[in-house]
């Protein structure tokens, strides 16, 4: 489902990522670890086009991403659903519009959407939210719009970067329920975490990273 | 159509946000707008002044003194077969001299002992085609004719009118381009300005999977309505200040069309410009 040949990525001339190679089966759920400015993000970047190689290749759902023209990209990033570090809400819209927007960018008509939107809500337990905009929600909370969205189209990727960074041991807990619910529908699960408490008993694979590579 | 209805209502809610930044930009093209309408009615005036003006106006060819009655006839006959000739009307030397009489008194005319007015033939033009080339080139062909002694037109006083005409005509037309370009270079900047406001925004639709069509459509619906409601405004100003100037002794303005179908022009003119200037912005930015 994700495959990485060589990857390669700078930064002002510096490397970011150096030489990375893995291969992420169809509905596997994997970790990323690694301390903070290991390559983490960079690597979910390049994953959902955010970012380019600047050589190697990278195959994600059948997308070649070396040669996906700029038309496609909103294609591919429909079919792989992201768990930003900083949430990326729309602040001016409630919790309900926020998740139902993935629907709408799909042309998923509102009264389709709308039982959608309340059964994903249900799902991170947030449905007696819906109508609250993010702003007064807590950190943990917002976490769960973002993973609702993230999970809602039904991508057949999931990335995940940093989703437990800022909650408490419990809430951190009912966030990986939700990622192991979405990953047993058959969607394959990438998840960057420095929290070893989240991969330690999964029994899922981990790859670790250290400035800018694959460490055993 | 439910599509629609969800560009619509993200483009309301952006509308809502910006409240002074819009309520500037409708005013200014409202302002636009009604200048545009004002020009095109000045216009519309002027045109029908000249042609009231030239209404009456004619060509007068004077015959020879030995010109007989046959020749007359056929000289008739023949400038009323000329292109533009509305009536050709034979007038006697008596007749003019009678006609003088009235104009400058029996006093003045005593002393003659003869008529020196030649017989003549007044030939008076259609509307369409009185313009000082036709005139002139209708005199000129005339003139030739056996039995025209000489041909008489107010060649000068017909060049100046219409060249006046077609001065104001020129200049309004102008004034109205120069209105139309500065509408949509405001609507184009501040669709751009709206547009950058909100990068964050457009950044997170971007993540999530959205089209260019998809982020574009919601600004192109602000132009169109920024277009449709300073179209609406600049009509109701419109008839505003012609119900006030009909009320007191003003000039007669004379309408293009309807007030009615003015006021509908004008909306939909600010609509279309709403959605050029939308366009043209959004086309500009990468995305």
């Amino acid at each position: 489902m994700i495959d990485l040949r060589n990857v390669t990525k700078l930064y002002d001339g510096q490397q970011a990522l150096n030489g990375i190679t893995l291969h992420i089966e169809k509905g596997e759920m994997v970790f990323l670890t690694g301390p903070s400015g290991s390559g983490k993000t960079t690597l979910l970047r390049l994953i959902y086009r955010d970012e380019i190689v600047d050589s190697g290749d990278i195959t994600v759902a059948g997308w070649d991403l070396r040669t996906l023209s700029p038309g496609s990209i909103p294609y591919l990033r429909r079919n792989v659903g992201v768990v930003f570090q900083d949430f990326k809400l729309l602040h001016e819209r409630t919790v309900r519009e926020n998740v139902e927007l993935s629907l709408r960018i799909q042309g998923i008509p509102h009264h389709e959407s709308r039982q959608r939107v309340l059964a994903t809500l249900k799902l991170v337990g947030l449905a007696h939210k819906a109508d609250a905009i993010p702003a007064k929600l807590s950190g943990g909370e917002q976490q769960r719009v973002v993973i609702a969205r993230a999970v809602i189209g039904n991508p057949a990727v999931l990335l995940a970067d940093e989703p437990t960074g800022n909650l408490d041991a419990d809430t951190a807990r009912e966030i990986m329920d939700v990622f192991k619910a979405v990953h047993a529908k058959g969607a394959t699960v990438c998840i960057a975490t420095h929290d070893a408490n989240l991969y330690r008993h999964s029994g899922c694979r981990v790859f670790a990273l250290k400035e800018g590579a694959i460490v055993p | 159509m439910m599509e629609i209805r969800f560009h619509i209502n993200t483009a309301a809610s952006n509308i809502a946000r910006n409240k002074g930044i819009n309520l500037l930009t409708i005013f200014s093209i409202t302002v636009g707008l009604f200048l545009i309408a004002v020009t095109a009615i000045t216009l519309s005036t002027l045109k029908s002044a000249v042609r009231e003006w030239t209404r009456g106006f004619g060509v007068v060819v004077y015959l020879k003194d030995n010109a007989d009655q046959a020749t007359v006839k056929s000289l008739k006959s023949r400038i009323e077969r000329e292109a533009g000739v509305k009536e050709a009307r034979f007038v006697p030397r008596s007749a003019a001299m009678a006609s003088l009489k009235t104009v400058l008194g029996e006093d003045i005319l005593e002393g003659l002992d003869e008529n020196p007015l030649p017989d003549s033939i007044e030939i008076t033009l259609t509307e369409d085609r009185l313009n000082a080339e036709f005139v002139r080139e209708t005199a000129r062909r005339v003139k030739t004719y056996p039995g025209v002694e000489d041909v008489q037109f107010g060649e000068q006083w017909v060049g100046a009118l219409f060249g006046v005409a077609r001065h104001f005509t020129l200049a309004g037309t102008a004034v109205g381009f120069a209105l139309t370009i500065g509408i949509l270079f405001i609507l184009s900047n501040t669709i751009k300005i709206l547009f950058y406001r909100r990068t964050n925004e457009i950044d997170i639709l971007k993540l999530l999977g959205a089209t260019r069509w998809f982020i574009r459509i919601p600004f192109m619906a602000e132009g169109i309505f920024f277009g449709l409601s300073s179209g609406l405004l600049a009509s109701m100003l419109l008839q505003a200040s012609l119900a006030w100037m009909s009320s007191g002794n003003a000039i007669p303005f004379v309408m293009p069309v309807t007030p009615f179908a003015i006021s509908i022009l004008l909306v939909l003119f600010g609509g279309i410009l709403g959605l050029a200037g939308s366009t043209i912005a959004v086309g500009r930015i990468r995305l």
